[in-house]
């Protein structure tokens, strides 16, 4: 099966909450499993980190944040103008599909890994880097830059969230002791990570079931913006990761990152930022619709995409 | 015992700091707060899922202060978020304290 084994965990979990099933996944493990990825990537990012030349990056991470504006950008006007979506609900949606998920990120690394391809180590960086900007520009979209908004409030909410702190804090910790001062807790958090990830998913599977309700709610423009979206990113993704010089497989990590959408830091900033916004909507695209649609399916796409275009353009 | 205002807010968690603020700002001694699920009429957020459940807040304290929070609370918040608010009359040892 080239299909990584996580995604049956997934798969598991959906057919669980479609029969029914008394399943679930407590509150506490959730947040736990959570703690323990952001955690996990952002160490694994930190060892990567120590072993790289910080000022080679700095260039790279400013395009890459600086293109990942597209996303938000392209996706509000297609939201708001063409899909004729409430301006509110355009923004926080753009904002959501800006920003980066980061189980979707393992899931893609975890793919390449079993592939035995290679990717450079410090894109955990890019990741802790494209979760924040695009909350800002969806809350810009949102009320423009006037003093009504709650600036302190969502930089709050943004910077001290734990998304950001988890991966941020693991970054650092990951980069200050170097793979050889952290080497005891390899085993913990590198060994076990497949596991931890394959039991989030199960849960992921159990709450996208959940959802699935909601795409009545969000009806076909969404959920085709759902799809069409991720696979509109990936392509720029492609295309900046070949220049700035990625490798294959760096290139398709960072399809997956432009590609996927945040339901983790996005929903709790947005709620409070822009809380005209339904959240339905943005839960409903982002979770039911793209999550499952980029782990099923989206990653070994982006792949193909990657190996093309860098067949074509070595 | 004695006459005392009982006070229950049900909000989405992502208000539970700023309800809270709003409790002690309007006079209240403290308040009690837990993590509840449920669903409502608007169908925006059903809180059955773990990534979103409910805070509720159980307030004892005088008439006064009573309408001073369910009427804030009410005008800050109840146009875009969920929100139950409701006040009884009730029966409290040591009501003074309050």
């Amino acid at each position: 099966m080239s299909i990584d084994p996580v995604v049956g965990f997934f798969a598991l979990g959906l057919v669980a909450g479609l029969l029914g099933s008394d399943l679930k996944l407590s509150g506490g493990l959730y947040d736990t499993l959570t703690i323990y990825l952001l955690l996990a990537i952002g160490l694994k990012g930190g060892f990567e980190l120590s072993q790289s030349s910080i000022p080679e990056l700095l260039f790279p991470i400013a395009l890459v944040v600086v293109m990942s504006a597209v996303t938000p950008l392209l996706s509000y006007q297609l939201l708001f103008r063409l899909g004729k979506l409430p301006h509110f609900d355009a923004a926080s949606i753009s904002a959501h599909y800006g920003s980066v998920s980061v189980v979707t990120f393992a899931v893609g690394a975890s793919y390449l890994a079993r592939l035995g391809v290679d990717y450079e180590g410090y894109l955990s960086v890019f990741l802790v880097f494209l979760e924040f900007p695009a909350l800002i520009i969806g809350v810009l979209l949102a009320k423009g830059i006037n003093k009504d908004t709650e600036w302190k409030e969502l930089a709050k909410e943004v910077l001290a969230g734990k998304a950001i702190l988890l991966l941020v804090g693991g970054l650092l910790i990951g980069w200050l002791w170097g793979r050889d001062g952290g080497a005891a807790l390899i085993p913990f958090f590198e060994h076990m990570f497949k596991g931890f990830l394959a039991l989030f998913l199960l849960g992921m599977g159990l709450m996208t079931a959940s959802r699935l309700a909601d795409l009545r709610r969000v009806g076909p423009l969404l959920i085709g913006f759902g799809i069409a979206m991720p696979m509109l990113s990936a392509v720029g993704g492609v295309l900046v990761g070949r220049f700035i010089g990625l490798s294959l497989g760096g290139a398709t990590l960072l399809a997956v990152l432009y590609a996927s959408a945040s339901y983790i830091a996005a929903p709790a900033a947005m709620r409070s930022a822009i809380p005209e916004a339904n959240p339905a909507l943005s839960i409903g695209a982002a979770l039911g619709v793209t999550f499952p649609f980029n782990i099923l399916i989206g990653v070994p796409l982006y792949f193909q995409l990657a190996q093309w275009f860098y067949g074509v353009y070595p | 015992m004695g006459g005392i205002q009982y006070v229950v807010i049900i909000c989405e968690d992502a208000l539970e700091h700023k309800i809270g603020r709003e409790i002690i700002d309007a006079g209240a001694k403290g308040y009690t707060v837990s993590t509840v699920r449920g669903r409502g009429n608007r169908g925006v957020r059903d809180a059955q899922s773990a990534l979103s459940s409910n805070a509720r807040f159980e307030i004892v304290c005088p008439r006064n202060v009573a309408l001073k929070i369910v009427q804030s609370i009410e005008s800050k918040f109840s146009q875009n978020y969920g929100l139950v608010a409701c006040m009884m009359d009730a029966l409290a040892v040591r009501s003074e304290e309050y």
